[in-house]
């Protein structure tokens, strides 16, 4: 069924993204608290801010696993799709709080794009899902 | 053993069809937030002078003044004299998100540019721990005064702040190497700022005292 194969698909995604960015984020805290592998640090923040970042791509990992399970079996994990969509709303307002605070001036239109694509990926969470009287995936 | 089939109960569909297009139409407000919220602190490119009548106009001497900055050092005009300079009045380095937008665009532009000085004035009412904050995290390359020599009030530049406190009319002032003023920019409204491409542009060779060459 295609609304299966793009939920499949869109979870998929989701979960490359979040293990590529919790790789990155638990890497730059080993490097900066224990190795110093890279010869310039990976992120412009200081120790405290690297113990945050660590924290961050744990949960980003945790998420990316319970994303996995989706892709595996999307009827018996819905529930993931409901935390994702509010973990992406939640992203995006951050986001544009973020921006609206002229703190993150720097960081350009980034904040607004990565709002709009956690709101798109948002609403795909929403509306392909499988409903509950669906049957199984092929 | 018996083999038991458990029938799941029937689920009506109707909350999740309300939740479903409750959070559809958030997402779309937040994506028309998303799009508009761009508008919020454009930087200006036209120089404005919303308090003509305040302070020293284009041509005179900049008023000398004696302020300490953060790390409690006292930085004079003469600090800032002999090169181009530029004097910005804040209201507040933490209630406006504009003004603090508007400093990191100026730092931005400013990169590699060591001929320029930059100090901001903040009056000394704001001088709070929050927002002291700010130029702290971000590292910037500017002087930041406190005004408790009372610039700001020569500057025809007082005002009260919402919470009604002492503040500042922003207001942003070029100099040339004498220190006399070569653009002025005052605004009644922080949410607006000169942009640095303009600020920069200042013609810092043209006397402001003659006459524009004819076109």
């Amino acid at each position: 069924m295609p609304r299966y194969f793009a939920y499949r698909l869109l979870a998929a995604a989701t979960a490359a993204l979040f293990s590529l960015f919790g790789f990155v984020f638990v890497c730059g805290f080993l490097d900066r608290a224990l190795f110093q592998v890279f010869s310039r640090p990976l992120f412009a923040t200081d120790a405290w801010g690297y113990y945050m970042v660590g924290v961050a791509g744990s949960g980003l990992l945790v998420w990316a696993g319970a994303l996995i399970a989706v892709v595996r079996h999307p009827l018996e994990n819905r529930g993931v799709a409901t935390a994702t969509t509010v973990g992406l709303v939640l992203g995006a307002v951050l986001r544009l709080l973020a921006w609206y605070s002229g703190e993150y001036r720097q960081a350009g239109d980034q904040l607004r794009l990565e709002s709009g694509v956690f709101l798109v990926a948002a609403l795909g969470f929403v509306w392909l899902r499988p409903p509950r009287s669906d049957p199984p995936a092929p | 053993m018996t083999e038991r089939t458990i029938t799941p109960p029937a689920i009506p569909q109707t909350p999740t069809v309300a939740g479903r297009i409750g959070i559809t139409l958030l997402c779309v407000y937040l994506f028309i937030v998303t799009l508009r919220i761009g508008g919020c602190y454009a930087p200006d490119p036209t120089n404005r002078d919303e308090l003509p009548d305040n302070g020293p106009a284009v041509g005179s001497e900049f008023p000398a003044f004696s302020l300490r900055d953060l790390a409690g050092a006292t930085i004079t005009r003469d600090d800032v004299r002999g090169s181009m300079a530029i004097v910005i009045v804040v209201p507040t380095l933490d209630w406006s998100p504009p003004t603090k937008a508007s400093l990191l665009d100026l730092a931005t532009a400013l990169r590699g540019r060591r001929d320029v000085r930059v100090a901001v004035v903040l009056p000394s009412a704001q001088a709070t721990p929050r927002s002291l904050t700010f130029p702290r995290d971000h590292h910037l390359p500017f002087y930041f005064l406190v005004d408790d020599d009372g610039l700001i009030d020569r500057l025809g530049l007082t005002t009260a702040a919402p919470d009604g406190t002492a503040s500042a009319f922003p207001a942003t002032f070029v100099l040339d190497a004498q220190s006399r003023i070569r653009l002025r920019d005052v605004r009644k409204n922080a949410r607006a700022w000169l942009a640095p491409e303009m600020v920069l542009a200042a013609d810092l060779h043209r006397d402001p005292t003659t006459a524009p060459p004819a076109p």
